[in-house]
């Protein structure tokens, strides 16, 4: 067994897929939030809040980076890094068919 | 489970001096590899950020249910605990710290920690020296603290004893700490059980009585909850206390910043994740693998304990430019003071909050933090003061 190590983008075993992430032809990065992971700290929103908002009812809600937008794809990596439960994957831009 | 490929070192890492000053010999862990045998605990560390951060958050590899400390007697008395199980016993009891310590529930209590912050700093003398542990440092995390675990009287004289050995517990058997937290861990596991055995013992509406619910109510266990309490007990004061005498020595060093975080409020709170960047209060859990596991190139054989070292990962050269500088306009977000992954700290929400309410209120009255004499405490785990004085002007 290897300890899959990337300092951009961290592997989840089990994923709640992001209701979003799963409609056909998009364009867009997919940001996948494991629910059981969350302790609703809200930090991925106070790195940036223009990506992820939290509700107060701890369900999280995202703005998916299109996949040209270089640079809200940052934005959305900053916000995922602060998360200190690791709940926040962000995956590479594909277009589902 | 000795490995050819692994480095090892026979370095101390819990003697007096080396636990007061371990940042040498954590560079030296680091430039052996990402994992070092330390042949006087007979487990393996991993010093360095990237794989660190990596093998928190596989939790399945690298399990917490044989317990998180480095000695036998420990791992045995705290099994089936939050911070010491897994999957779906841990979920469950973790459950019952999200409920009370989340961003949502703390979000009534935010005025009230920043009251009481504001009247810690406003009782204090200007231009005159200070102890601020005791005057600064503990004040706070005791007030808001013991009052939201709901504790008596005899919890409340008892508890930062109780604290201190708590995280002397962890440390390997060969350390006389270590001997001494075992012996007196009695103590607090017995009132725990009492309190949480009885009705009425801890104030309705507190933290400590919604683990008495969470047991009425069929979510956890009755054997369950003293390990809860003992969680609140011991988890919410030494740290957030060291947390906060690093924090006024850190700015009493660098005086520019602090003048800088004067004029930008808003900086505080990434300015508080940098003080924990470079000043982790927790140096250290343990995992256990559960398989053979490649770190980094080095295989770790299956059932290798494994220390986690935070403090060291929050110096890596490899993540982290000038590492060993404070440097409160640095992006310090993705540091690992508090853990990573299932484990990370369940209270840091509170620890935050207390912190920054802090310095919220000694932004606003003071321009100047002078440091004069200090001493570092000693406990296997956490990196503190014994004792910081201060010139607030």
């Amino acid at each position: 067994m290897t300890l899959h190590m990337s300092p951009q983008q961290e592997t989840i075993p089990t994923l709640q897929i992001y209701p979003g992430t799963l409609a056909r032809g998009r364009k867009t990065v997919p940001i996948v939030w494991d629910k059981t992971r969350c302790d609703g700290f809200g930090l991925c929103q106070q790195a940036a809040p223009e990506i992820y908002r939290l509700d107060d009812k701890g369900e999280l809600h995202v703005h998916e980076p299109r996949a040209g937008d270089m640079a809200a794809q940052e934005r959305a990596r900053v916000g995922a890094r602060a998360c200190p439960s690791g709940a926040i994957t962000i995956g590479p831009a594909k277009t589902t068919t | 489970m000795r490995n050819a490929m692994l480095p090892e070192s026979d370095i101390d890492l819990f003697s007096d001096d080396n636990l007061r000053h371990p940042w040498d010999h954590y560079r030296a862990l680091r430039d052996q590899g990402p994992a070092v045998m330390l042949t006087r605990q007979n487990a393996v560390v991993l010093p360095r950020y990237h794989e660190l951060r990596a093998a928190l958050l596989d939790d399945k590899l690298f399990s917490s249910a044989s317990g998180v400390a480095l000695n036998d007697a420990a791992n045995q008395q705290m099994r089936g605990t939050v911070i010491a199980s897994d999957g779906a016993d841990h979920a469950r009891l973790r459950g019952v710290l999200r409920e009370s310590l989340s961003p949502r529930a703390l979000v009534q209590l935010g005025d009230e920690v920043q009251r009481r912050a504001d009247e810690i700093v406003a009782s204090l003398p200007a231009g005159q020296p200070i102890e601020a542990v005791e005057a600064i440092s503990r004040r706070l995390p005791l007030t808001i603290v013991l009052d939201l675990i709901g504790v008596d009287d005899f919890g409340r004289q008892h508890t930062l004893e109780w604290a201190d050995n708590s995280f002397n517990l962890f440390g390997p058997i060969t350390s006389p700490r270590t001997v001494k937290a075992l012996e007196s861990m009695q103590e607090v596991f017995v009132y725990a059980f009492e309190v949480t055995a009885q009705a009425g013992r801890l104030r309705p509406g507190s933290m400590g009585a919604a683990i008495v619910e969470a047991v009425r109510d069929g979510k956890i266990g009755p054997q369950e909850a003293p390990g809860l309490l003992v969680a609140y007990l011991t988890g919410g004061l030494d740290t957030t206390i060291a947390s906060i005498s690093h924090m006024l020595h850190l700015f009493a060093q660098h005086p520019d910043q602090w003048t800088m975080l004067r004029a930008k409020p808003d900086l505080i709170p990434a300015a508080y994740q940098e003080v924990l960047r470079l000043r982790s209060p927790a140096h250290w859990f343990t995992r256990f693998t559960t398989q053979d596991v490649d770190v980094g190139g080095t295989v770790l054989p299956a059932g290798t304990r494994t220390v986690m070292l935070f403090a060291s990962a929050n110096r890596d050269e490899r993540k982290w430019d000038h590492p060993d500088e404070f440097d409160i306009l640095r992006d310090a977000a993705d540091q690992l003071a508090f853990g990573y992954g299932r484990h990370a700290c369940a209270g840091q929400g509170l620890a935050r909050l207390e912190v920054i309410s802090l310095m919220n209120a000694l932004t606003r009255r003071f321009a100047r933090i002078e440091a004069g004499g200090s001493a570092l405490a000693v406990n296997n785990l956490i990196h503190g003061y014994a004792r910081l004085e201060v010139v607030l002007a």
